[in-house]
């Protein structure tokens, strides 16, 4: 097992400095340096520099997920973790002996699953997991006043989106009241919130007219609702540019191409697999 | 600023607790409006103040937040009870998300049907004392510290003991091995705003009783 020090060198220090959450005190850095006036795409397309033009990012290692072989709760991790360019390493949960032991290693806090390992931290809880990735990134808007509108607005998709994955270990009749149900709540609860937030500041962004953890997670919403229905958009005109203009994203066209580590939707096998080593 | 911080819920715990512990321990006075009847309810929602339809709802600065760790974590930010850094954070979250988990499991208790609720009952206790305290009791062994994360009290600490004085609700044995949590509890509880808070008139609420549960569903419409 890889061993990290909890002090190994990497960029955070640099993002540490732009990560308002240090406080609403003197040591507030705004982080608009970030972007840099020369670079015209960032300016125009108000996206971090980095994602113009995605390198691997230089780091001792690479962050590494352990999850089962499909969406579940790691999927948003895996979008977010892409959409800022990041590389990182998978290792598949396919056994119960496996899962015993990340267990008696310690290394799952709750007994559960997601874990990440990333900077000499092991990791779970997903949406622990998932700000402190919008921090690290860049991601999490440039004030605490941004940041409580991403945290509403992905605290709504992700509601929306778990429906989604625990639907797939439903009963078939179950399973397909669910489902439905997730349709319309997105057309009913959710698109017309994201719709209206773009109408009425008229920015390409939801936040802040900038890149952010709410617009990736909107865009992953938006495709998964749409693969149990593929009109689900017909109503909302500016969420349908909004998914052209994310998915063109450098980092995230590249997600969405064939052979990226994105997963597929929820399948009897992916299910059985996580009943047995879950034994449930 | 626009004054005090207004919250919209039924007049019981739900998911409005937590951020009554928050805002209480953070010593931050706040207002209460009590959705009482099917057309306050109505109306919350009509006047479109409800981004996704749903309490709670917190009158803050200027906004309407929705979504419970949205609130909770914007005032743990606001009144630096959130660690010094990212990392601190981090583990701040992590902590806090199993104790949601297991709060969650607490606070849908009573809409389980009768016959359901014993093993409800059964799967709380031993998930207490087999998955979640052991582990906060070892994080407290671990560095010998007051508190959870950067020997300095946070959200999570608050969070872990409003959750400890709801597992003493359904059976105080199952405390009984835990004793560095035990003394979190008196530690936090004796923090003069989390005195007050515990104080019979506070604005802290009741478990729920059957009156109010039935109440809570004809306002929600609820079956």
């Amino acid at each position: 097992m890889e061993r990290f020090s909890p002090n190994q060198p990497s960029s955070l220090t640099l993002l540490d400095k732009i990560f308002f959450l240090q406080g609403h005190s003197q040591n507030h850095h705004n982080n608009s340096w970030i972007l840099s006036q020369n670079t015209r795409d960032s300016q125009i397309y108000g996206i971090p520099q980095y994602l113009e033009n995605p390198k691997p990012r230089v780091m001792a290692t690479k962050p590494k997920l352990f999850y089962f072989c499909g969406r579940g709760r790691m999927e948003s991790i895996r979008w977010l973790l892409a959409a800022a360019g990041v590389e990182f390493e998978e290792e598949f949960i396919e056994t119960t002996e496996q899962y015993e032991k990340l267990l008696k290693d310690g290394r799952l806090l709750f007994g559960q699953v997601p874990m990440v390992e990333i900077d000499g931290m092991v990791l779970t809880q997903t949406r622990a997991i998932l700000s402190y990735l919008a921090a690290k990134y860049d991601l999490y808007g440039k004030d605490l006043k941004e940041t409580v509108r991403i945290n509403m607005y992905t605290d709504g998709t992700l509601d929306l989106m778990l429906m989604i994955a625990v639907a797939a270990f439903k009963p078939p009749a179950e399973k397909e009241e669910s489902l439905a149900l997730v349709v319309k709540r997105a057309k009913t609860r959710y698109f017309p919130v994201f719709e209206k937030i773009l109408k009425d500041h008229g920015e390409d962004f939801l936040v802040g007219n900038k890149f952010s953890w709410a617009d990736i997670q909107l865009l992953e919403a938006i495709l998964m609702v749409e693969e149990l229905d593929a009109s689900v958009l017909s109503e909302f005109p500016l969420l349908k540019a909004f998914k052209t203009r994310i998915s063109n994203i450098p980092t995230i066209k590249k997600f969405l191409q064939p052979g990226s580590q994105r997963k597929p939707p929820p399948d009897s096998h992916y299910v059985e697999v996580v009943r047995s080593v879950l034994h449930f | 600023m626009a004054g005090k911080p207004k919250l919209h819920y039924f007049n019981g715990r739900g998911r409005m607790e937590s951020i009554r512990w928050l805002l209480a321990a953070a010593g931050v006075e706040f207002e209460e409006k009590f959705i009482e009847t099917p057309e306050d309810w109505d109306k919350l929602r009509s006047d479109g103040h409800l981004m996704f339809q749903q309490v709670p709802m917190v009158e803050m600065d200027g906004m309407k937040m929705v979504q419970t760790r949205a609130i909770l974590n914007y005032i743990a930010t606001k009144y630096n009870l959130y660690g010094k850094d990212i990392k601190e954070k981090a583990l701040i979250d992590m902590y806090t998300e199993g104790i949601a988990d297991l709060n969650e499991m607490i606070i849908v208790l009573p809409l389980c049907p009768p016959d359901q609720k014993e093993a409800k009952i059964a799967l709380i206790k031993e998930r207490t004392t087999d998955r979640y305290l052991p582990v906060f009791e070892k994080v407290l062994k671990s560095h010998g510290q007051d508190y959870l994360v950067g020997n300095r009290l946070s959200k999570a600490d608050i969070h872990l003991v409003e959750l400890l004085y709801y597992v003493e609700e359904i059976d105080p044995s199952l405390l009984a091995n835990f004793p560095l949590l035990k003394a979190l509890k008196t530690r936090v509880s004796n923090l003069p705003t989390v005195k007050k808070f515990l104080q019979p008139g506070s604005q802290r609420k009741p478990p729920i009783n059957e009156k109010s549960l039935e109440q809570a569903k004809k306002i929600f419409r609820m079956k």
